[in-house]
């Protein structure tokens, strides 16, 4: 954002100005990022280490297809359908057998998975960054009320926005999104009603990767592409979720703001204490109310 | 010949997925060690021990280093070795891992009975192997890091630095960048330990050169989101940028400065290929990207023009920083080692420590003072880039003596002796 110099009034507006329109931008990825680790802990009780991984795969899926095509909205339709994917084979392949076994189990074997999935991102694409140009229609920026913001980054909240309604309207509203939610709830009477309850847990796992892979392939152009980005990411997408509460969508959304929106102000107001902010707020969330900010129903009656 | 130990990666490329991951981070040991300790093999083969980062974060650097290795144990045994013997390399991945490498470093001892060890490492393991090569009294040099911890606090006799410090880099640079751009500087570096060494260093340097720092930004190691830092620069409108970052940190930064419209000509303390190309082609277009820097392809010398080129020819590709300063470093040694009267821990740290002469990028020498390498410096610019390649030019030559501290200097901080 390019801040105009004006007096000592316009120096604070330009300071709070500033603030929101990085938070927000910020916050909207950590929101986008973690709504899928927490649909898959919600529905399924599952921590999944390997959240980054997926978002890393997603964007070198886009970037892929990016390099043969080059048109950003093929990218995004490939990483979702790669994230997916990789959730759905990881669901049935290396989840699902150790639904009956303790939680350790499912973090030991994720926690593997991400270390295989970063090697193997490193031997089929290399080791080194790769440049994933941010597509010439969203780049530039944008000039408002005398202050000027990065194109892609507006774009950024309002696909985040809209994805993550999307989302929170497939589960609440939709039929499918009503059966997933009652099979997690009575497994038993929603087999007897003739639905595949297995099919719903393969669903639910490669929908949340997918949205790990969408928020990878759109992260991507603006932050850079490479092997360890989903390990440079997962420790604040994990605050968020803890802060917003383990399994809330509600949480989610509140918690990526907030952090996102607090780091900012922190980068500018008490810039040697901006990185630590998230992990405050997450120490004082832990200590103060364990289950989160909206930590008590969960995504199902939310 | 180069043999190499079984890493994490060969072991995940070899098997797949699922199975793997109790075999995830093994490494075992190839090649016939004659089990001798403490250096020196004691037959008619001179071993030379690397211990680098291969995989983990620095992975990107593993092509150049590897190739560069292995094309320089060639190029021995071609001339026929050193003092007559056959050289055998040895390659180990230290994962980035301190205690990984110090691990690698004693197996290299122990196992293959090296003659000499080289590193190409993060600080925190460079110096945990140059303490296992003091203990074990094996002359190690390093290739990669300057940080001022080693130079100080961990030298011991056996212990070479072949990089220069991170305030010869900062005296290089600065220099260049007020007299080229002008005097007002924003700095933005990592907020850890080397970080503020490399913003100090910088500081001092600019100042010294007649500059000012008008603002300064700090920002995690790994920070991605550099919105609310180009917000910053764009409001103190500085002559140029003083850049620390290395890895994913400079393409994030790169790329939201270029979104934003800036184009302040940034000067990055280290700027490693692999990295900054993920940036793209157009944030090189639009913005002055320069370094100071030990070594690019495009370094005026015979024979680094010939290196450049049977590089190219082998590898499909130019050397990289890292490929420089792995065959120059350990070159530099091997030529010391080749006019020593034996192989011996104690010879060959003689024959180091008081050795000068010619290395693929023209003149080298060993300080005995503080047993660090002293060179010319450059001031390179990237020229362009594509999708596979960065393009240097280098735009000034500054001589050693004017950039390196002096003896006085720093024997003069030092807590540790060389002697």
């Amino acid at each position: 954002m390019v801040l105009p110099h004006n007096t000592l009034l316009q120096i604070s507006v330009d300071g709070i100005v500033q603030g929101l329109y990085s938070g927000i931008s910020f916050g909207m990825i950590l929101v986008l990022t973690a709504a899928g680790l927490t649909l898959i802990f919600g529905l399924m009780g599952v921590v999944n280490f390997a959240h980054g991984e997926l978002y890393a795969a997603g964007a070198y899926a886009g970037f892929v297809l990016f390099g043969v095509t080059g048109n950003f909205a093929v990218a995004v339709v490939a990483a979702v359908i790669a994230g997916f994917a990789i959730g759905a084979i990881m669901e049935v392949s290396i989840i699902r057998p150790l639904y009956d076994r303790e939680p350790l189990y499912q973090l030991a074997v994720t926690f593997g998975a991400a270390i295989i999935l970063i090697e193997l991102i490193e031997v089929i694409i290399g080791p080194q960054s790769q440049p994933f140009p941010i597509p010439d229609l969203l780049s530039g920026s944008i000039a408002v009320a005398g202050y000027t913001f990065g194109t892609y980054r507006i774009f950024l909240i309002v696909a985040g926005g809209i994805l993550v309604t999307a989302l929170w309207l497939f589960l609440t509203k939709s039929k499918y999104g009503l059966i997933i939610r009652a099979a997690i709830f009575d497994t038993e009477m929603v087999e007897s009603m003739g639905y595949d309850v297995n099919r719903a847990y393969t669903f639910i796992f490669g929908l949340g990767a997918a949205y790990a892979a969408i928020a990878g392939v759109l992260v991507a152009p603006l932050f850079g592409l490479f092997p360890e980005m989903g390990a440079e990411i997962i420790i604040l997408i994990f605050v968020v979720v803890v802060v917003g509460g383990l399994g809330s969508f509600k949480g989610v959304i509140v918690a990526g703001l907030l952090i996102g929106i607090a780091q900012s102000f922190g980068q500018i107001y008490v810039p040697w204490a901006a990185e630590a902010i998230p992990f405050v707020l997450m120490v004082a969330v832990i200590l103060y109310r364990p289950q989160g900010l909206f930590g008590v129903e969960g995504v199902f009656t939310e | 010949m180069v043999r190499e130990g079984l890493s994490r990666r060969d072991v995940l490329a070899a098997t797949g997925t699922g199975a793997v991951v109790g075999l995830a981070g093994c490494s075992s040991d190839s090649g016939n060690g004659n089990g001798n300790g403490g250096g020196g093999g004691g037959d008619d083969v001179f071993r030379v021990g690397l211990v680098a980062f291969q995989s983990g974060p620095y992975s990107a650097f593993a092509p150049d280093i590897q190739d560069a290795f292995e094309m320089l144990i060639d190029d021995w045994n071609d001339m026929g070795g050193v003092q007559g013997m056959e050289v055998e390399g040895f390659n180990r991945d230290s994962e980035a891992a301190p205690e990984t490498a110090i691990q690698r470093a004693q197996e290299l001892i122990d196992s293959e009975g090296v003659d000499m060890l080289a590193t190409f490492l993060s600080t925190d393991e460079d110096g945990g192997v140059m303490n296992v090569g003091g203990r074990n009294g094996v002359p190690t040099v390093t290739c990669a890091t300057g940080a001022r911890l080693l130079v100080d606090e961990q030298c011991n006799p056996y212990s070479f630095r072949a990089p220069t410090s991170t305030l010869t880099k900062a005296k290089a640079g600065a220099a260049g960048g007020v007299d080229l751009f002008g005097e007002e500087v924003f700095q933005l570096n990592p907020d850890y330990s080397w970080g503020h060494e490399i913003q100090e260093d910088w500081e001092r340097t600019i100042e010294e050169a007649g500059g000012t720092v008008v603002d300064q930004g700090w920002a995690e190691l790994g920070a991605s989101d550099f919105s609310t830092h180009v917000g910053a620069i764009q409001d103190a409108d500085p002559d140029w940028i003083q850049f620390g970052f290395a890895g994913s940190g400079a393409v994030a930064f790169m790329t939201e400065a270029q979104q934003t419209g800036i184009d302040i000509p940034q000067f990055h303390h280290v700027a490693y290929e692999p990295t900054i190309l993920g940036a793209g082609s157009s944030v090189f277009d639009e913005t002055r990207v320069y370094t100071p820097t030990e070594y690019t392809y495009d370094i005026d010398t015979e024979a680094n023009q010939d290196f450049v080129d049977r590089f190219e020819s082998e590898t499909g590709r130019l050397p990289g920083l890292a490929a420089g300063q792995a065959y120059r470093h350990i070159e530099a040694a091997l030529r010391a080692a080749d006019g020593a009267d034996g192989t011996g821990p104690d010879t060959l740290v003689s024959a180091i420590r008081e050795w000068s002469g010619e290395v693929i990028s023209g003149e080298y020498n060993m300080r005995s003072c503080d047993h660090q390498a002293s060179y010319p410096m450059y001031i390179a610019e990237v020229d362009s880039a594509d999708d596979d390649q960065i393009y240097w030019s280098v735009e000034e030559t500054i001589p050693a003596d004017e950039v390196l501290a002096s003896c006085d200097e720093v024997t003069g901080r030092m807590e540790c002796s060389v002697e």
